[in-house]
Parts: C-alpha cells; structure tokens; sequence
C-alpha cells in the first residue's frame, strides 16, 4: 500500500513538471505561429518512429546519462558541482589528443587508451574545485561555473592555436582509424558509447545501494554535519566524489570525440551544453541512476527533435531550450509531499479501492 | 475575572490529538503554572492561545469576549504576549533593535536609532532589568536574551505574558532573578502564564497549577494546597523515583581511563572558549561537569569528540594520544560518543532508523565486509537493538523523523552501547526527553558504569549531575572553578560555583 | 603611466554592472535566498531594453522596459523560490536557462537573427558620458573618474544607498531578520514571504541596471551571451565579501579591472594568445575565492560542514 502510493505520488511529481513544461514550449510554439500539437507530433515521430530516429535519440542521450550520472552523484552528496561541462571539455581533449598522436595500437588497446585518458583528465580537472571545496571551504557552485569558461576557453585557444586542424575552423585534426568507436548503422553514430554507459549506470547503482561509500553519500546528502560527526570524513569524500563525477564526465567528452565527432571540435558541446542537460536529467531523475537512463533518453529524442524542428517545421530550435528550461523550474518545486493533505486522501482511497476488492494482501505488498 | 478562558478546545494533527477538549480559566492577575511531560501538548495549547495553532474546535475567550487569532499580531493586539523557549532574537541587530523589531520609530523612512535607544533605556529601567540597550544580542548571556524577549513583550503593552519553558537553559541564581522579576511583573498588574516541567520552580513561583497529560487536563489545583509527589503523579499518571539509585561505586583510583592535560580551544569570537582546562576520568567513575550553558561545555564537548580542534593540550584515552583526533579514529580507539545536539550531530532524521543504528560504526563486521553491505544482518541487528532498548517505532523501518525525542535519543544510546566502549562522552543525555526515557537512559549509564567503564558527563541539568556523577566538577567561563564529591554538595552551594560566586583551584 | 589610467578608467566602467548586480544580489543574501539569477536578471534587461529601444526608436523606453520585463523575472523568480519554496540554486539556474533560450527566440522572430540586435543609430555610446563639472578640473584624478557613464556615477551612488535601505530603513532591518531568524520574523507578524519579494526586486531593479549599462550604454547593440557570466562574478564577490556592502564592492571592483586588464591584454598579443587571456577574469574568480578563504582557513578551529 504505502509502495503503491509512494509510487503514484513519484509519477504525479515527474508527470506534472513534463506537462507544464510542454504547455509553456506550446505557448512559444503558438507565438510563431504554429500548430504546437502537430509540432509535438512530429517531434516524437522524428525521434521515437524510425531506426534511424531511435537511433539518433539514443546517441543524444548518451552523453547526457553520463553527464547526468555525473551532477547526480554530486547532488545526491549535497555538492553544487557544476563543473561537468568544463570536466568533459578536459576529457574529450585529451583523449582527442592521445586519438591523433598515438598509432599503430590495435584498435580496442588505442581505444581503452583514449577513454581512460579521458576519464583521468576529466578527474584531473575536478580535483581542482574539489580541493578548494574539502579544504578550504571555496564555494564549489561558483569556482565550477568559471572552471567550466576556463575549460572552453582554453580548448578553444588549443584548436585555434597549437591544435589548429586546418579545416577553416576551431577542431582538431581527426583521430586515426583504430581510435574510432565502431559504429552499428553506418549511418548513425551509434556506438558501444551507448553500452559504456549502461555499464556505467548498473556500477551507480551497486554504489549506492551496496557500498559504504554509497551510505556515506547518502548521508552527506541528507544532513553533512550529522555525516562528520558520526566519522565519515566528508573533507575525504567530497574529492572522491568530485572525482567520480569528474570520471564519468571525462568519458562523456572521450565518447563524444571517438565516436560521434572523430576529432575534438571547439564548444562541440553547444550552448547550454551536455553538462546542463546531465543536471536536468539528474533533476527529472532525482538522482536515480535508472531514472536517468529514461530521462536523457527523454532528453535525447528532445535534443535531436529539435534539430529537425527548424527545418521541417519552422520552429526556432531554442523552443527546446525553453521547454528544458521551464522544464527545471518546474522541477525544483515538489508538488506532492507525502504528508500531504492530497497524499493521505490518495491513501484513504487506496486503502477503501483494496477494502472493495477483498483483498487483504497488505503485508506482502509491504515487502 | 477571567482574562482567558478556553472551552473545550481541541487540537488535532492528522491523526494525531494534540490537545482533547481543554478547559481553562486564568483569572487577571495571577501566576499559572501549566506543567506537564515532554509532548503532553502543553506548546500546542500556548500555540493556540497565542495565535501561531488554530484549534480544531472549541473556542477561546479573552476577557469574556470569544476571539479567533490567525496570527500572532492578533495575540498582541490582544494583549498577548510570548517569550518562546527558543529566542526569536536577531543575532546581529542590538538589544533596542531587537525589541523593537516591527515597531520600529522612523522619520522620513529613515530609523530614528536615537529615539529607539531612549525609549528601550527607559523601559529597561522601570522594570528594573540588568541589559544594556546598545549590546548586540550575539553577545549576550542565555539570561540576557531572555530579559531581552521578555522586554519585547513589555513594550508592546501586554497585560498577559506567558513563558515557556523559561528556566530550562537558566543557572539557579538566574532562575531567582527571573522568579523575582516575575514577581515584580505581577505586581505591576501583569497576568503571567508560566509552562514548564520543573516542579521546584512551579512550587515556588505559581499561585495555581494546571496539569497536562496526554493532551488532557488532569487537574488545576492551588500550589500551596500540594506536594511535589502528588504533581508529579499527575503528571505522568503513576508514581515517580525523584532519584536514581547508583548502586555501590567501585573507583579503580590507579586506573585513568580519560585524562585531558591543559586544554585550551579558542570560541568563536575571537576569546578562549576553554581555557588550561584538566581532568581525569577513572575505571568505573562517572565524572559531571556542571555549568550554565555557554561557559565553554559546548567547546570542550566538541574538542572532545572530534569536531572542534584546540589551541593548546592534550588528551590521553587510556594511556593513547587522541588530541583533536576525528571521531572515527575516537571511536576506533574504544571511546563511544552521545553528542550534544541529537538532531545536528547525533542522528539524521531523513535516514532510516536501521540507518542510524550503524552510523558511526557504519564501516565494521558483521553488517559491512568489503566491499558490500550485508542487508540481511543489518536487519537483525535493528531488530536487536531495537527491541533491547524498548525503542518504540510506529511502522517497520521508519525515518528517525518520526520519532519522539526519547526514542531518537534511545537510538543513540543503543548505537554507542552496543559497540561496547570502555569510555563514554556523555553530553546532554536527557534534553528534551519523557520522564519515562529518561529513567531508561539513566539506568543505561548506570550499568554501563557498575561494568568498570568510564563516564564523562556533560549536562545543563544540574539534578542529572548530581543523580549520576560520582565526582562532580563545575565551569565557569572556561575553567573549572571547583570539584567535588557528589555526595557531600547540595545544589545551592553547586549553583554558587556555576555563577562564579565561589571557586577554588582544582586539585588536578 | 598613461597605460595604467586609462586601465583604471576602463576597469571602473567594467566594474559598473559588477557593482551594481553584487549591490543588488545583497539584498538577497541578506533575506536568506540565494539569487543566482543576477545573470539572466541582467541578460534579460540586457536584450530587452535594446529590442523595445529598436521598435520604438525611443531609448528612453527601451530601458523602462528593460527595469519593468527584469521585475517581471524577478517576480517569476520569486514565485518558484518564495512562493512554491523551490530550491534557490535551482530556480536560479532555470531563470538564466529560459532567459539565454527566450531572448534568441524572440530575437529570431522579431529581428531575424538569432544573437544580435543594433540601435547605435539611436544610442552613440561615446555621446553618453558625463563631464562632471568640478571632477573634470582635477588632474590625474579626472582622467579616469570623469568621462564615465552615467550609471557608473549611479552605481557609486548606490553603494551609500545601498547601505542606508539595508541599515537604517524597516524594509533593510525587516530583510536581516527573514535571513537570520525567519521565526523571529513571524512573531512579530513579518510576513517573511512579502519581504523576499520585496529583497528580489530590488535585486531585479539592480540588476536591470547592470543590463542597461552593458547593452544600451556601452555598446548600443545586443550580442546573445553578452552577460558571459557577469552574474556569477557578483555572486563570487557577495561571498568574497561575506555580505559586507563595502567589502563586496571591493571584491566587484577587483572582478570589473580584471576584465579590463584582459581587454588591454588582448591588444598587446597575437589573436591566439588574445584567445587565451579570455581566460583571466574567470580564473581571477577562482583565485580570488581562494585566496579570500585563507583567512578563515587559518582560523578554522571547528570541523564539519553545513548544508547549503
């Protein structure tokens, strides 16, 4: 009974912030003159109703249930760490880097080379902030944020600069051949990208569920002075955890390079970027891991929709920015609390539905 | 004449009664003693009459007329004034500032402080009040802020002031000022309404006592006309042991379990918290530092367990340096901690009760071999735990959230027992809890002591000091000013000490 | 010597939106939010006070428009914050992710691009500075103080009437309480949630200004992303400053010469290494933070951390 109600409590406040949001995306999508319910129609039948649609939604989700593994470890421990972004620009330069440099490996070696590369520049990166959090007490929120425009700037500096790749703007050169991640459909940057973060996600979930680091975390998240005074070093975990989501963002960025672009380009993330949309994600998901895989998947078929929107239907692709972004106002509030005066009724009902049906299996519902 | 009346007023959360058709008239003029156990629903009847609850059903009258109070200004406007067990005060703004938050003079929309200063000076003197207008709150003593609150009150003109739980953070002597204060106050006209569990206090104070329990008015009797026994029957509906017994002390002198050697820790304005502090705590003793709040327990407590780090000193827990060691490593060395504040250090309500249970020793054998939780001896041991310690859960595994502050701090209590220290920090065991937990917890320590271990004791509560500890040594301003024999001290002569009245080196 | 006057002098009009955005978001952090929303604050007043001053052909109305549309933010901002009790950083962020989605939306319907807008047939940036009368007569002093903008001049201003709202007015006493005691605040009939409003307003009026001074003033064009993180330096220099009005300033001011001082870089190199220097005001921050957080760090004798 009370699972039954948590359950349809937490599908009312995932639901409810989606409508809202659509309905505002609708009112924009109305103000330029168009039909918002075809819109959406076609929207859905872009990146849900074909392979090849699928298939791309699937790639726009991959680096977002990275990036939203990322933000959600973090927030889950109680950390603003906004730096995703900036830790996936440091990764996906450097295993561009290690793309283009290294040769003659056999693929899955230069490969493993790449990711890891990646993955210890993105942790590299997060060390910063995450020191100057655990010992100094800097706020991680704001030190992140900037940290994010240094990275850019600075990758933007390295392929205009040392890097240059002489194609007439900001990129690299291309990796070589063994580097590539192996695509499925020759067609669609569909790689085992895809899998790596699958993997990623079952490895969260041990974590949280099974791990001390996991009861730590969850501690932190829910009251950090209790965490320190019962001998959890939160000073320690903060570097852990700002590594970890520094980890996952360095493959995020590593994944993006070897598999979708073949080269580092400058700002391939676009603007917000991959690392906001992780923070959406992790939002809509409240921080389960599970929950992000539907959520950037969500977000996905959003992403690649929106960019047929412009030319199929004469939308402005930033009507997709301005869904996500009503999409994270409405989701900060929570509209059901479960004492709440909807929520006992919900109970009340529950309770007199199953009285009706005679069945009394309450206690094996109970788990 | 009544100046409050209620008539069968009712007040439910959810579920839950709070409050069960109480009664109540107050006559102008008089002191009233509402007393009544932890979570009786003494608050939420105060709430009620003072705007902050709205009653389920029933009605309450102010001078015979019927009123319905939505806020707190409404009480005011009524005549109504509070002064909360938790000061409503603004740290950084004065003493005048403070009392005259919403009331502030202006001209041209600019504060007038000068006049505000005047008129706060001149209320403080007609009712004779040790404050200084131009303070800043932060830096006042616990006694201060409450004159501070009960001025706010005064200004306002209210005719009715009703305090809660004022004497609980107070030293004796203050509790005498404040009981002569009050005393002024009624003699100047004032109604006062007084609630509180501290029966001493009520006796003295109160012309007449309503009793509370379980959200119903047990009765309303004359003070003179009853004994502390009969209140306290009726307070917790059967007879009460007013003192622990302690058993038969067996003091191993040679063996030193705790010793703190010269500890200074610097406070948080800038001046020494704790200053060349030492003691010794010994095999089977329980050692009580008495002291009125903020003379420097609450940062020998934290130094202690880890979570403030000192200036100078050391600290030896059986023979091993464990100076401004981290509580992990406290914990490690065989020390179990019952820290001040339940809430902040101590538990986390949003967790589950299983959860709290193995805080702290989250990371040992049986629940934990690396690099996985074993789920199903987690579950055991809460069973356990919860059943040898009698804490009482309304459903399975439920949020600590849900608990009443005698079964949180029994978590606590059978968390830090169970890992079997040899040495226990004991801060504020009680605060806050029933008078049924409290005797529980009180024998906890007591056996925990008759098995040869060792008990640093901090608390506000000067009657658990004296119940519990076997010596008994008192702070003041950072320093211990006298030791002695629990025994052969009464409370006044404690109470001199605590002031700073008396003192005499230690002998250590 | 001509170098570093003209730095300064161009170091105190970068300072302007600092100022004002970090004067502006004390209120906030006196009221016990968090108004990470200074960036879209300004970036909506930014683009609107340009795109109303390019229908109109009326600059006067463009930045009356650009303070009233900023409040309506504020307002928006203060309902999911204040109102429905969201998270502060949260709602803050979502209000910089609909205003940096919103303006190039409308911008593409109504100008037909994306990322920019031109009015400098209206407003002639150089034609806006002040000649102070008795200022321009003092040598050296006047070289980098006169000539400046005239909500440079304002926001010098507001530091004084920053501090007096704050200090010596019931709405300024009213906000300290909601931030330090919120119960104190209700037991005496404050209604805490009027105040926020109140405190985010005068955040959003702030920052309008700030907006103002970037688009209208200093430029005459709307750019997309002109703000470029502007409002998470006042939110750095808020907590440099630990909600001391002076101090913030101080630590705006020091955030405002770095732009400068990265502007004057970037003339001196070649454009690659011009493209680096970008970097400087950002990793100033950081820096800064750092350094700013020695002092307490020295001092630390209690361990642990809070939430938020």
């Amino acid at each position: 009974m009370q699972r039954l109600k948590r359950l349809i409590i937490g599908v009312v406040n995932i639901l409810m912030p989606i409508v809202f949001a659509l309905a505002v995306g609708a009112i924009f999508i109305l103000i330029s003159g168009k039909n918002p319910v075809s819109v959406y129609v076609f929207l859905i039948k872009q990146a849900l109703f074909s392979e090849i649609g699928l298939l791309n939604t699937l790639v726009s989700a991959t680096p977002i249930i990275m990036t939203g593994l990322g933000i959600a470890i973090s927030f889950k421990s109680g950390l603003y760490n906004m730096g995703i972004e900036g830790q996936m620009y440091a990764g996906a330069f450097f295993a561009a880097y290690l793309g283009f440099t290294l040769s003659g490996l056999p693929s899955v070696i230069h490969i493993s080379i790449c990711i890891l590369g990646g993955m210890l520049m993105g942790m590299l990166y997060s060390l910063v902030p995450a020191v100057l959090k655990a010992k100094f007490h800097v706020d991680e929120m704001v030190s992140t944020m900037m940290l994010n425009y240094v990275a850019i700037i600075f990758t933007k500096y390295l392929t205009n600069g040392p890097f240059y790749g002489f194609t007439g703007f900001p990129a690299t050169v291309f990796i070589n051949d063994a580097a590539k991640l192996p695509r499925f459909n020759p067609k669609v940057p569909f790689t085992p990208a895809f899998m790596i973060a699958i993997v990623l996600v079952l490895i969260f979930m041990v974590i949280y569920k099974k791990t001390k680091l996991g009861y730590e975390i969850e501690a932190m998240g829910k009251q950090v002075y209790f965490s320190d005074s019962v001998g959890i070093r939160v000073e320690k975990r903060i570097i852990v955890i700002f590594l970890i989501a520094g980890a996952v963002s360095g493959i995020a960025g590593a994944t993006e390079v070897l598999g979708v672009h073949y080269r580092f380009i400058s700002g391939f993330s676009a603007n917000p970027g991959l690392g906001w949309d992780g923070m959406l994600v992790a939002l809509l998901a409240s921080n389960n891991p599970i929950g992000v895989v539907f959520a950037a998947i969500l977000f996905g078929a959003l992403k690649y929709g929106g960019t047929t929107l412009q030319t199929f239907m004469g939308v402005s692709n930033d009507t997709i920015g301005i869904i996500q972004a009503a999409l994270i106002l409405f989701l900060s509030v929570r509209y059901i609390k479960t004492d709440s005066v909807f929520a006992l009724r919900l109970e009340s009902l529950l309770t007199r539905l199953s009285g009706k049906g005679g069945a009394p299996k309450e206690e094996g519902a109970n788990e | 004449m009544n100046i409050i009346e209620t008539h069968k007023i009712t007040k439910m959360f959810g579920k839950f009664c709070a409050n069960s058709e109480i009664d109540l008239a107050i006559r102008q003029g008089e002191i009233r003693a509402i007393i009544g156990e932890n979570g009786a629903g003494k608050t939420t009847l105060m709430n009620m009459l003072y705007g902050i609850l709205q009653p389920s059903s029933g009605e309450i009258l102010i001078r015979g007329k019927p009123v319905n109070m939505s806020s707190p200004k409404d009480a005011i406007a009524l005549g109504l004034g509070m002064v909360h067990q938790h000061f409503k005060l603004v740290p950084s703004l004065t003493v005048f500032e403070n009392i005259l938050i919403g009331a502030e003079k202006t001209r041209f929309g600019i504060i007038d402080k000068n006049e505000e200063r005047k008129q706060v000076q001149q209320l403080i003197e007609k009712y004779s009040m040790r404050l200084d207008a131009d303070d800043k709150v932060a830096s006042l003593s616990i006694g201060a802020m409450q004159r501070v609150e009960i001025l706010k009150m005064l200004y306002r003109d209210v005719e009715v002031l009703i305090l809660d739980e004022p004497t609980s953070v107070l030293t004796p002597q203050e509790v005498d000022e404040l009981i002569e204060s009050l005393r002024e106050l009624n003699r100047q006209g004032k109604t006062i309404i007084i609630i509180t569990h501290k029966l001493q206090e009520v006796k003295k104070l109160a012309h007449t006592i309503t009793v509370i329990r379980h959200g119903e008015v047990t009765g309303t009797v004359e003070s003179k006309d009853c004994s502390m026994e009969d209140l306290a029957f009726m307070m917790v509906g059967r007879p009460v042991l007013m003192n622990v017994d302690k058993g038969v002390s067996k003091i191993d002198k040679q063996n030193i379990v705790y010793e703190v050697k010269n500890l200074s820790v610097m406070g948080q304005r800038g001046n020494e918290a704790v200053h060349d502090l030492s003691l010794r705590v010994h095999k089977g003793e329980i050692l009580g530092i008495a002291g009125v709040e903020g003379n420097g327990q609450m940062e020998l407590a934290k130094t202690l367990y880890g979570m403030m780090t000192c200036a100078s000193g050391s600290v030896l827990l059986k023979g091993e340096d464990v100076t401004n060691a981290w509580p992990d490593q406290i914990r490690k060395k065989g020390a179990g901690i019952i820290p001040e504040d339940r809430y902040d250090e101590g538990l986390c309500l949003d967790m589950k009760v299983s959860q709290n249970l193995i805080a702290g020793y989250h990371d040992r054998a049986p629940i934990y071999k690396r690099p996985f939780y074993n789920s199903k001896k987690i579950k055991e041991l809460t069973r356990y735990l919860v059943e040898k310690f009698d804490i009482r859960l309304s459903a399975e595994d439920p949020n600590v959230s849900s608990l009443s502050g005698g079964n949180a701090q029994k978590i606590i209590i059978a968390r830090e027992f169970h890992a079997d220290p040899d040495f226990l920090i004991c801060c504020q065991p009680t605060r806050g809890v029933d008078v049924g937990s409290i005797e529980a917890i009180h024998k906890h320590i007591i056996d925990f002591r008759a098995a040869g271990k060792a008990v640093l004791l901090i608390s506000s509560e000067l009657s658990e000091i004296m119940s519990l500890s076997d010596r008994i040594v008192v702070m003041y301003k950072g320093e211990l000013v006298g030791e002695f024999d629990a025994a052969g001290v009464t409370a006044e002569e404690l109470g001199l000490y605590m002031a700073g009245v008396k003192r005499v080196p230690t002998a250590e | 010597m001509n170098n570093l006057i003209s730095l300064l002098s161009m170091g105190l009009a970068m300072s302007t939106p600092l100022i004002l955005g970090t004067l502006g978001g004390l209120f906030t952090y006196k009221a016990g939010v968090l108004n990470i929303a200074i960036e879209g604050m300004m970036s909506a007043s930014a683009f609107s006070s340009i795109l109303i001053t390019y229908y109109t052909r009326n600059v006067w109305f463009g930045i009356l428009a650009g303070i009233l549309i900023t409040l309506v933010v504020g307002v928006v901002f203060s309902f999911f914050s204040v109102t429905l009790k969201g998270h502060n950083i949260i709602t803050g962020l979502g209000i910089n992710y609909a205003v940096a989605s919103i303006a190039p939306f409308i911008c593409l319907y109504l100008v037909g691009n994306r990322t920019s807008i031109i009015v400098t047939d209206l407003v002639v940036p150089s034609n806006i500075v002040v000649d102070v009368p008795l200022l321009r007569n003092i040598p050296i002093l006047s070289d980098f103080l006169n000539k400046q903008t005239p909500l440079t001049y304002i926001s010098i201003g507001c530091i004084l009437i920053t501090s007096i709202i704050l200090y010596r007015t019931k709405f300024g006493v009213y906000t300290q309480v909601c931030g330090e005691n919120q119960e104190a605040a209700e037991a005496i009939g404050i209604n805490v949630n009027m105040v926020r409003y109140g405190a985010i307003a005068m955040s959003a009026l702030m920052s309008a200004m700030a907006g103002i001074n970037l688009s209208v003033e200093n430029l005459g064009m709307y750019t997309d992303n002109m703000v470029s993180g502007r409002g998470f330096s006042c939110v750095a220099a808020i907590y440099c400053g630990k909600g001391r009005p002076v101090r913030c300033v101080a630590y705006a001011i020091i955030f405002g010469m770095t732009r400068a001082l990265q502007i004057k870089l970037t003339t001196m190199f070649d454009a690659a290494t011009a493209s680096l220097c970008e970097m400087l005001p950002y990793l100033m921050i950081v820096i800064v933070m750092f350094v700013s957080s020695l002092g307490d760090y020295k001092k630390r004798n209690i361990r642990g951390f809070r939430n938020g």
